[in-house]
């Protein structure tokens, strides 16, 4: 008996830690995490409406905002192309919960002048019944 | 007639259900709120580190204010040179998705490391799954509350 539950326990981590480096599911993230940057930057609010849960948990510049702040946002900015630069990230699941940690790069321009800020930011994505979708995001301005 | 009575009764199972799914998410919440003021109010402070081993995932991230990426065993080993601590957490929120929670709230906090004093405020986000019963934090962030 001791020995069949050392068994499924070795079992247990094996699956654990193969979930922890599935490629399927890391790809998938990786390219909803592209889906987002390119549906913002394009005012895509359909798109981003398919990949945001309901309750989506979204801390933007430090402010808690809903996911309907957050399509209103999008919806009345400009068409943006070049504004952000998504860089490394790496992508670990924890069964039906994936973190995305990575970092990008925001720039501005304001009077003429570019100025650049990067971020390290953190991304919860669940698996529900319609597939993954984004449940929180919050990013910290790297210090230069 | 028949088409009728399957919708009744299923509408019936649903909202059946309903209140016993708020009641655990309600469940969850409570628990979530404690774990958070116990890591974060108590052990932080108290250095008590078989809490923050045992709270902790052994993949636990943290994303720091300063926009620094750690692990667990930096972020303890961070924790040694810390001589004095308070931590304040408000405005809780917890968001329940089946064996997934987010937690967001406000923190401020105020200490001596390496003999320099500090004070330090913002927003967190932390990711906490359920493993076999236990809720353990795997990701935090923090972020410059506006």
């Amino acid at each position: 008996m001791r020995l069949a539950l050392i068994a499924v326990s070795i079992l247990w981590v094996a699956a654990w830690a193969q979930e922890s480096s599935d490629p399927g599911t890391a790809a998938a993230i990786r390219a909803l995490e592209k889906q987002w940057t390119v549906g913002q930057a394009r005012n895509d609010n359909r798109a981003l409406d398919m990949i945001f849960d309901n309750a989506l948990v979204y801390v933007e510049y430090g402010r808690l905002v809903s996911k309907g702040d957050y399509l209103a946002r999008i919806k009345a900015q400009p068409t943006i192309l070049d504004q952000i630069r998504t860089e490394a990230m790496t992508v670990r699941t924890f069964g039906s919960t994936a973190i995305v940690v990575g970092t990008y790069t925001e720039s501005h321009v304001d009077g003429g002048t570019r100025t650049l800020q990067q971020w390290r930011f953190v991304d919860t994505w669940v698996y529900k019944q319609k597939g993954w979708v984004l449940v929180a995001a919050a990013a910290a301005p790297v210090a230069q | 007639m028949n088409k009728f009575v399957l919708i009744t009764v299923t509408l019936g199972l649903a909202f059946s259900q309903a209140p016993a799914q708020s009641a655990y998410d309600s469940e969850i919440k409570s628990r979530l709120i404690a774990l958070e003021q116990l890591v974060r109010v108590q052990a932080l402070p108290s250095g008590d580190f078989n809490t923050l081993n045992a709270a902790l995932a052994d993949e636990f991230v943290l994303v720091t204010l300063e926009g620094r990426s750690q692990s667990k065993r930096a972020l303890l080993a961070d924790l040694q040179s810390v001589d004095a601590l308070h931590y304040v957490v408000q405005d809780m929120i917890v968001r329940v998705h089946g064996d997934t929670a987010i937690v967001t709230g406000r923190f401020q906090m105020s200490g001596v490391q390496r003999g320099k004093p500090f004070a330090r405020q913002g927003r967190f986000v932390d990711t906490c799954i359920n493993s076999d019963g236990r809720w353990l934090i795997i990701a935090s962030v923090s972020t410059p509350a506006s």
